[in-house]
């Protein structure tokens, strides 16, 4: 038996018998370490408790206002001082008139005549048409009565109740008469037309309050 | 939930945790308490390690070290693990190796043969178990396990029996 081979059985002998040898486990209380081990399974894990992105949000918001916060206080410092913009400016100057040669708007504005300023007599009612006759010449504008030397009451009067819009109407682009020539303002549809047009018939006749009946007759007596 | 059922660790314990309790006797002198929380751990993981005893030897090995070191620091245990007097084994049933001899022989082997030793003869684990948990080669743990045992068998004078001598 060469000496390697007798080296290899004397090791295999003390492997052997070392084996044999058991540790002590006295200290070890296998009691408590199942109670233990049951209070952890039950117990959540830390892996579980924590947030998904609980770990990673506040370093990656830090990381990141860190990373702008850097990055704004190079670009401050790296700015010089603005950019110099020339730019010419073109102020008109008024050309100097001499004093005894009257301006166009001199020329358009010319005092009112104490002529013109002379009221008509007669009862002061608001709205009547000879107050508004009056306060139109009170403003200079007497003269604007038409060519055939017709009254104020001529111009088109515009509603200005909800009794004249029911029964003058509002000149409508949808009820403009579809025949008239283009570029003139379409003909207004009065309440009435409208009814008669929608119903397919003419109105009731139905006797019209007190407050309506003055406005209808204040409205002939402009018409007629 | 945990992924360790009751079996799985009643059979770990029965088969592995006298070895571990000695494993952990080579850095620290509370051994109990490493392999204790070494099985709490293993109860607390979500998944089964692939090499449970592995694990487990890794584990007890990092938490024997890190005892080692505290109890170092704090300077309340002044004879290290390897001069503690404290029994290894149980009664020898082989009357021809005393107990506290071989202990006394495994004391004064250097650590990396002490633990090779250690897992190799009592933990079962093979040698590239060993090289894997000791963070060496495979070749190192086969030299430091020869070499362990050469010494305890000058030590110990343990001779291969005679073919003669048996009957």
């Amino acid at each position: 038996m060469s000496q390697e081979e007798q080296h290899a059985l004397d090791l295999k002998a003390i492997e052997a018998r070392l084996a044999s040898l058991v540790p002590r486990t006295d200290r070890l209380d296998r009691e408590r370490l199942m109670f233990l081990a049951g209070q952890a399974s039950v117990a959540p894990s830390p892996a579980t408790q924590r947030r998904p992105f609980g770990r990673w949000a506040w370093p990656a918001a830090t990381a990141t206002m860190t990373a702008t916060a850097a990055g704004l206080l190079v670009a401050l410092l790296w700015q010089g001082d603005p950019p110099v913009v020339e730019r010419i400016v073109e102020v008109p100057v008024e050309r100097p008139v001499p004093k005894d040669v009257k301006t166009d708007r001199e020329r358009q504005v010319e005092p009112v005549k104490a002529e013109s300023l002379q009221v008509p007599a007669g009862p002061h009612e608001p709205d009547s048409p000879p107050s508004r006759e009056r306060f139109l010449v009170s403003w200079g504008l007497g003269d604007w009565r038409g060519s055939a030397g017709g009254r104020l009451l001529d111009l088109p009067l515009y509603p200005r109740t909800f009794e004249e819009i029911l029964v003058r109407g509002l000149p409508s682009p949808e009820y403009a008469s579809p025949a008239g020539p283009p570029g003139k303002t379409p003909a207004a549809v009065s309440y009435r037309e409208l009814r008669a047009d929608l119903l397919g018939g003419p109105p009731p006749e139905a006797p019209a309050p007190s407050w309506l009946r003055s406005n209808l007759l204040f409205h002939r007596r402009t018409d007629s | 939930m945990s992924a360790i059922g009751v079996h799985l660790l009643t059979r770990l314990l029965d088969r592995h945790g006298a070895a571990l309790v000695l494993y952990a006797r080579q850095w620290c002198d509370t051994p109990e308490d490493v392999v204790q929380e070494a099985l709490l751990s293993l109860v607390r993981q979500t998944r089964v390690p692939e090499n449970v005893v592995g694990w487990l030897y890794r584990v007890v090995r990092n938490g024997a070290v890190s005892a080692s070191r505290g109890a170092r620091r704090r300077k309340h245990h002044e004879t290290a693990a390897a001069g503690c007097n404290e029994a290894w084994f149980e009664g020898a049933h082989d009357e021809r190796l005393d107990a506290d001899a071989a202990t006394a022989a495994l004391k004064g082997l250097p650590i990396e043969q002490r633990e090779t030793i250690v897992a190799r003869l009592w933990g079962g684990l093979s040698f590239e178990e060993i090289a894997e948990l000791t963070g060496s080669s495979t070749s190192s743990a086969h030299r430091h396990y020869h070499a362990g045992l050469s010494a305890l068998r000058e030590r110990l004078g343990v001779a291969c029996p005679k073919k003669n001598n048996t009957r």
